[in-house]
């Protein structure tokens, strides 16, 4: 059965999705978890909450499948549900978006303070950080854009029917969210060492 | 940047594969003669690099979907109870103007019925008050030498014995 169902395309599991079939369910969330996970994760910079988050979107997906009118892509929606859920979340005790001080990181044995290996270490994490810093204050939508595109290696195309913007719109905001980065991590461009 | 220098969000977009056929040619010919956009497509390389190292990327739990589909049921549990609740709380709150309706008509059902009760008493009261007063009046307002009145007499006389 199961087999059966791994070759349908992503809009026959939608359809069975909607008639509450957990099976074609489960393959839907095997395609499309790693992909939504690493959204939220990149969005929010925080492992747990990204976990969660991710499974409130499949959840959502869930119980919103026999809503779906089939005039985009099923991706485009999936997508488009992650995008939305990140633009209007706006309890922000649940989106943390304070990133993880060093003493924390020293704490979870992430930072390790001897011989010059170990300064590598704590120089890239904390390069790391301050990257991570930057790309967080970004506005909402330059982030959005500059993940999907930069991490989730989406089309301008594709980000632009997931966020329903032109291309040149597209093209803009991913510019602008560079040129923002940019500015900031000039300085760091060079310090990051690889162990 | 040149006055003739390409657009830097086309430069952007051409880092990113966006561009048509003849757009990058377009630019590959122009980088090999502009030192500034050279350095701008330097620089944007070198940001990207940064940004994939400092964000790389994380695996799902293994209890990804176990998690997911415990939620799912505890939300349906929650749905159900939600829905009961929300059911009990109309309940509820229609309980107060129902209980107001009824009370309002039972008072004037009642008040109906109490009214029509001592309404009838008072009226049989009243007529045979009314029908004796007017059955004197009637028979004391004959002149006294009159047939009628001499009639009357006689009949009260007889009553009297």
């Amino acid at each position: 059965m199961e087999n059966l169902l791994k070759n349908k395309s992503d809009e026959e599991l939608l359809k069975a999705v909607a008639s509450k079939d957990e099976s074609a369910f489960e393959i839907l969330v095997e395609k499309y978890k790693y992909s939504v996970l690493n959204i939220i994760y990149r969005y929010t910079t925080n492992r747990t909450e990204a976990e969660d988050i991710s499974q409130d979107i499949f959840v959502k997906i869930w119980h919103s499948a026999d809503s779906f009118k089939y005039k985009s892509k099923v991706s485009t929606w999936i997508y488009r549900v992650v995008v939305n859920y990140c633009l209007n979340f706006k309890d922000k005790n649940k989106i943390n978006n304070t990133i993880q001080s060093l003493d924390e990181l020293s704490e979870k044995g992430e930072i390790i303070t001897d011989s010059s290996k170990e300064y590598k270490s704590y120089e890239n994490n904390e390069t790391d950080r301050i990257v991570r810093d930057s790309v967080n204050k970004l506005p909402e939508r330059y982030k959005i854009v500059l993940i999907l595109s930069r991490f989730d290696n989406k089309s301008y195309q594709e980000i632009s029917e997931i966020m329903n913007l032109s291309i040149p719109a597209v093209e803009s905001l991913i510019f602008r969210a560079k040129a923002n980065l940019k500015k900031v991590l000039l300085p760091y461009f060079n310090k990051r060492t690889d162990i | 940047m040149k006055k003739e220098c390409t657009n830097p969000e086309k430069l952007s977009a051409f880092l990113d594969g966006e561009l048509s056929e003849q757009e990058r040619e377009n630019i590959k010919s122009h980088l090999k003669n502009c030192l500034l956009c050279q350095k701008e497509v330097s620089e944007l390389t070198k940001l990207s690099e940064l940004l994939n190292n400092s964000f790389l990327p994380i695996e799902p739990s293994p209890y990804f979907i176990t998690e997911l589909k415990q939620k799912i049921e505890d939300n349906e549990t929650m749905s159900v109870e939600i829905r009961i609740n929300d059911w009990i709380a109309r309940i509820k709150h229609s309980l107060i103007p129902i209980g107001a309706t009824a009370l309002i008509l039972f008072s004037f059902v009642a008040g109906n019925r109490i009214g029509n009760i001592l309404y009838q008493k008072s009226s049989t009261v009243g007529e045979r008050e009314i029908y004796t007063s007017v059955e004197s009046s009637i028979l004391n307002d004959f002149p006294e030498s009159s047939l009628t009145n001499t009639y009357a007499n006689l009949l009260s006389e007889e009553g009297e014995r």
